[in-house]
């Protein structure tokens, strides 16, 4: 019995381990924030260019918080527009908060300084696809 | 040094770094094989003509949408490169005037169909990486990897194999044709070998500077050496370690990738030129 609830206390405190460091520092893939201004104009247009490749890809990337108005669907769409690109190579990609971020920090002001760190996916609307970072860690400057 | 190793070692993990050195080189490669017959010839700037021309082309296939741009670019500016010939031999417009003519006239039109047709989110960015190379060479799909290298085997190829031709028509076309060698059949495939060089070379250094992967090689290579053979091996060497050279470098300090070769090309010929004055 005291070896059944040793192995219980031992299971418990691996999966409560495993739970608070995914919450608090998710494994990336690929660290925008690690890479020079070369590659970070380059990883953002591997990531317009082929997103289906990257589908699932956990990135860590650094900008300003930009928000737009979709009049159609009558809803505020947030994007992370890259400050470090060469020259007129600009890049910004749409990002939705968990429901978790959103209940405790929520969607930072336009124009913030922010850091996320997001799976790329995709959505379907109007017959079209979108592809934007389920964010489920943010940071504000 | 071990932050700059390790940052390498840690770029050079992303596959699209990787192709971007292999395609960067043997591009470099091949335009430096080519660059010095140009440069003889006196045929430097007829690159940057034709590279306007493919920069029109791209307008082209960014109009129409073309996932693969070789489509289009490379049977336009073979067109061009062949006309340009022909035009500059028998024609009221003489060479220079043709050249400076089609060139202004793509680029003009090019930027034109790109502003009116392109549905590209990103506008000023296409035409910035189109123009100046920022960073197409890092945004290579696998297919133009391949195309990439196959056409770069292909251009060896030729250059090996006619080699002796080449070098009879570059010094001297009217003996060349006088010993039974066909001036204008060698000249028509050095214009398709110079098209297909330039299509691929604006992938690396931008339209507006594929000139210096062209001449800065031949050039500083004549600084040193003086036989067409040494000339040619040593353009050879100086044109892809400047390639290599200047995408590590750009991907280090965040810089375009382009203008970065084309600096380091400048270096590159002020220390051949240094060498070749010691030398006397």
């Amino acid at each position: 019995m005291k070896k059944l609830f040793m192995i219980f206390v031992a299971i418990t405190l691996l999966v409560g381990c495993g739970a608070q460091g995914d919450s608090t520092q998710t494994p990336v893939d690929i660290d925008m924030t690690q890479m020079s201004v070369t590659m970070v104009s380059a990883q953002a247009a591997q990531l317009e260019l082929s997103p289906t490749a990257h589908l699932g890809q956990v990135v860590r990337m650094r900008g300003s918080h930009y928000i737009a108005f979709w009049e159609m669907l009558q809803t505020d769409l947030h994007y992370i527009v890259l400050d470090l690109t060469v020259g007129c190579c600009g890049s910004a990609f749409e990002f939705i908060l968990s429901d978790e971020l959103i209940a405790t920090v929520g969607y930072p002001p336009h124009g913030a300084e922010i850091e996320i760190v997001g799976t790329y996916s995709y959505y379907e609307v109007l017959g079209h696809t979108f592809y934007f970072f389920a964010v489920t860690e943010i940071s504000v400057d | 040094m071990t932050d700059i190793i390790d940052r390498l070692i840690f770029y050079f993990s992303f596959s699209f770094v990787q192709y971007a050195l292999i395609v960067g080189v043997l591009i470099a490669l091949c335009s430096s094989l080519l660059g010095v017959t140009l440069v003889l010839k006196r045929f430097s700037f007829i690159g940057d003509g034709l590279s306007h021309v493919a920069f029109g082309a791209i307008a082209i296939a960014a109009a129409f949408s073309l996932t693969n741009q070789f489509i289009v670019v490379l049977p336009i500016t073979v067109i061009s490169a062949v006309l340009l010939l022909r035009t500059g031999q028998n024609t009221s417009i003489k060479g220079d005037a043709a050249l400076a003519m089609i060139s202004v006239s793509a680029l003009g039109l090019g930027y034109l169909v790109l502003n009116v047709f392109s549905t590209s989110a990103n506008l000023a960015g296409d035409v910035c990486t189109s123009l100046f190379g920022s960073i197409s060479i890092l945004t290579l799909s696998t297919l133009d990897v391949w195309l990439s290298i196959i056409l770069s085997v292909l251009v060896i190829a030729v250059f090996l194999l006619f080699y002796h031709k080449i070098f009879s028509v570059t010094f001297d076309e009217n003996f060349s044709t006088a010993t039974g060698t066909k001036a204008k059949t060698y000249n028509f495939i050095l214009a398709i070998v110079i098209a297909v060089i330039i299509s691929l070379a604006i992938n690396l250094v931008g339209a507006l500077l594929i000139s210096a992967l062209v001449i800065f090689p031949a050039l500083s290579a004549m600084r040193v050496f003086k036989s067409f053979k040494a000339v040619t091996i040593c353009s050879v060497f100086f044109s892809t370690i400047c390639a290599a050279l200047g995408i590590i470098i750009s991907i280090l300090a965040g810089t375009p990738v382009g203008s970065t070769i084309v600096a380091v090309d400048i270096v590159g010929f002020a220390i051949f030129s240094l060498i070749g004055y010691k030398r006397g």
